[in-house]
């Protein structure tokens, strides 16, 4: 029994050390960070591919060697909602990359600090872009680099069947005659079920510009403002489109993602963003292809652009040095340096025009739409109102409902979630 | 002080459980108090806001179709998986133990889908069953489709929940049909033999003999089904891309919990809401289930 006794004595002292231990380990490592605080500077990313990470850790190199500041990757495979949990625990890096479609919601939870336009040059930024991250006239985050759409024709295929790049048309209008008429040469060359006109989405990501032709499908609150009558028209526009069978979105031609179905010659058309570029390049070196603008839909010209910002944690203590990393990452040097390697596009003209010399005319055709492109951003709500269109949508675009229908199915269940998260 | 041999031995048992008590409550004891607390509040996780506003989650709860649409759709996966896998691996497990050839091959093949991650085994069937999958290609080799018109299994409100059901029942078999082999392997070979004296068939001696030594097991497999798939997430989230769709078809009560748990907003306190309720209506089931095998056991 005595031993019994001395051994859990021995047990629950050698428990009590462990834990003494652990404890001290902790506050020597908060003590080392406190002591060198200042020059160490946290930053929230996701590493992206082989050649972004290649990129980012040039610029790192660059900026260290020039400030002395120490800068330590904080990595997220999923950051939009990691961040989220880093934030709530007190734990987020000084400054981190944020999704444009998250902005606002950032914003309203008051986590990101205001950032000055003088300090950061922001006239020198694509206005549209930069309203993406300004709420009430102020700058809460300073946009790093964007993607826009384009149509990406696939030469070979069209001037296989007869037809050359200019007998594509420049309206989306046209399409519904030209689709069909593209359609059939296909079928007849190919067979039937082999190559498709076009690979198209109908996703609020891909067709925001289209929707919000004249009309804010999203109300100034938040809410999802669907159903509204000139919305519905312009998805029912886009149902014609699929109607016709001449497009499909990829999923209906049994690829993974438009790169793929275009790549593998299963479209001719597709409208897909600047990343796919290199993609074709590395993976389909054979296929022969152009890039042309977006076609235009009720006379105006339009795409869509998809940017990520920096923003500083407004809890920091190392505010100063996050300053002045986004100073530098956005400034024209580091931001030519970024995209030159990584491949996104710049999001000032002066770096655009910097590149422009060494970029091949596709991407220029990306570039030169960004003025006038819809950036992708659904209010604060986003995520809600986007689910529920694609939850809705889906079944529309596949004739399961009508489009007015599933328009009102994604208001009521949107903004059902909407209120209970307001 | 000199305690009693029976007080000292308590308290050493009391010692050595004390690590495993103190984890569950932590993990999982303050966790589920937390809920329940959380399931009354408005909670905003990131600006740390916590506002008591007692029934109101539960009220809005009533009037959200999304809500019904997620747990009606739950049920009906639980009420078709459940019973189908259950007896699916009872009959798979007693093929086994009968002595077919190659029967050791057989089990180690038929228990891979367990050890696959059920990630995995999602993209795997969504691939199978996309526009140009086997699966499409199949029916239309036999005729039983145009070739120009494939099933868009995974994004047709009619078919991809039935999708998923498929796949988990064929992914759960495995482990449930081990736990019946086990049990059959214990099964003394002389009741089959009585049973054959006396002239009984095989479907006979399966219905009369294997069933009713089984029922232990049984009732351990459907309540492990009720409660794995009542909490079905991962096929669920992949198979959709999170939105619950084609037509909310998909949209299961984890799902949905974690929609708005971490989704835009503070709709924490709601989605604490909708697990308690998840919880009350797995209790209930499996009470029933519990109460149902104590009647039978009456007979």
């Amino acid at each position: 029994m005595k031993k019994k006794v001395i051994f859990l004595t021995f047990l629950l002292a050698a428990m009590a050390f462990a834990l003494i231990a652990c404890n001290n380990d902790n506050e020597e490592t908060a003590a080392t960070n406190a002591e060198s605080s200042d020059r160490v500077l946290s930053l929230g990313i996701w590493a992206g591919n082989e050649a972004e990470w290649a990129s980012i850790e040039r610029v790192r190199q660059d900026f260290e060697a020039q400030t002395g500041i120490t800068i330590e990757w904080r990595l997220y495979n999923d950051l939009n909602t990691q961040i989220m949990a880093d934030l709530a625990a007190g734990t987020a890096p000084d400054a981190f990359y944020i999704d444009s479609g998250l902005a606002e919601q950032f914003v309203y939870m008051g986590v990101l600090a205001p950032l000055d336009p003088a300090t950061f040059d922001t006239a020198a930024f694509y206005q549209n872009v930069l309203d993406t991250f300004t709420f009430n006239g102020v700058v809460y985050a300073i946009p790093k680099d964007q993607s826009s759409l384009a149509r990406y024709v696939n030469t070979e295929l069209l001037n296989a069947v007869g037809f050359e790049l200019s007998d594509i048309p420049d309206d989306l209008e046209s399409y519904l005659e030209f689709l069909p008429r593209l359609q059939s040469a296909l079928d007849d060359h190919f067979g039937a079920g082999e190559v498709f006109a076009a690979s198209g989405m109908y996703e609020p990501a891909r067709a925001l510009h289209l929707l919000n032709r004249n009309v804010n499908p999203v109300n100034p609150d938040g809410s999802s403002n669907m159903a509204h009558p000139d919305v519905v028209r312009h998805a029912e526009f886009i149902h014609t489109l699929f109607a016709t069978g001449a497009m499909r979105t990829p999923q209906m031609m049994g690829s993974g993602w438009n790169g793929e179905a275009f790549g593998t010659g299963r479209a001719v058309i597709m409208e897909e963003g600047n990343w796919v570029y290199n993609f074709l390049r590395t993976e389909f070196p054979s296929i022969s292809f152009e890039i042309i603008p977006m076609p235009t839909y009720m006379g105006q010209r339009s795409s869509m652009i998809f940017t990520v910002g920096w923003g500083i944690n407004v809890d920091s203590p190392n505010q100063d040095l996050a300053t002045a990393w986004i100073q530098y990452k956005t400034g024209v040097e580091g931001m030519y340096n970024w995209c030159v390697a990584a491949g996104p596009l710049p999001t000032r003209p002066d770096v655009a025009a910097a590149m422009a010399a060494n970029l091949s005319a596709g991407l220029n055709v990306h570039i030169a739409q960004i003025p006038y492109a819809t950036p992708w951003v659904l209010g604060r709500f986003q995520s809600f109102i986007n689910d529920s269109y694609m939850n809705y949508m889906s079944a529309a675009i596949v004739g399961e409902m009508s489009i007015a229908n599933a328009m009102e199915n994604i208001d009521a269940q949107a903004n059902l979630q909407i209120n209970i998260a307001r | 002080m000199k305690l009693s041999r029976r007080t000292r031995e308590t308290l050493q048992g009391y010692a050595f459980v004390a690590p495993a008590i103190a984890t569950t409550m932590i993990f999982l004891g303050i966790a589920s108090v937390a809920v329940l607390f959380m399931s009354f509040s408005r909670v905003n996780m990131v600006q740390g806001t916590y506002e008591w506003i007692g029934l109101n989650n539960y009220r809005v709860g009533f009037t959200d179709s999304l809500l019904h649409r997620a747990i009606r759709n739950t049920l009906v996966f639980s009420a078709v998986v459940v019973p189908v896998q259950t007896f699916l691996s009872l009959v798979v497990a007693a093929v086994l133990n009968s002595n077919i050839k190659f029967k050791k091959a057989f089990r180690a093949i038929i228990f891979l889908p367990t050890l696959t991650s059920s990630a995995a085994l999602t993209m795997i069937f969504m691939f199978m069953f996309s526009m140009r999958g086997p699966v499409n290609s199949m029916l239309i080799s036999m005729g039983l489709l145009a070739a120009s018109d494939p099933i868009n299994f995974l994004r047709s409100s009619d078919w991809s929940m039935r999708v998923i059901m498929i796949m988990n029942i064929w992914s759960t078999i495995p482990f449930y049909m081990t736990l019946y082999l086990a049990s059959l392997q214990e099964l003394p070979n002389s009741m089959y033999e009585a049973a054959s004296i006396d002239g009984a068939s095989e479907v006979k001696k399966f219905f009369y003999i294997t069933i009713p030594y089984l029922r232990p097991i049984t009732t351990f497999v459907v309540l492990t089904g009720i409660i794995g798939t009542m909490q079905m997430f991962d096929q669920a989230f992949i198979f959709s891309g999170g939105d619950g769709g084609p037509a909310s078809s998909t949209m299961t009560i984890a799902l949905l919990i974690y929609r708005y748990a971490f989704g835009p907003g503070s709709a924490m306190g709601y989605a604490s809401m909708i697990a308690i309720c998840l919880m009350v209506i797995i209790l209930t089931l499996a009470f029933i289930v519990n109460r149902i095998n104590k009647e039978e056991r009456v007979y």
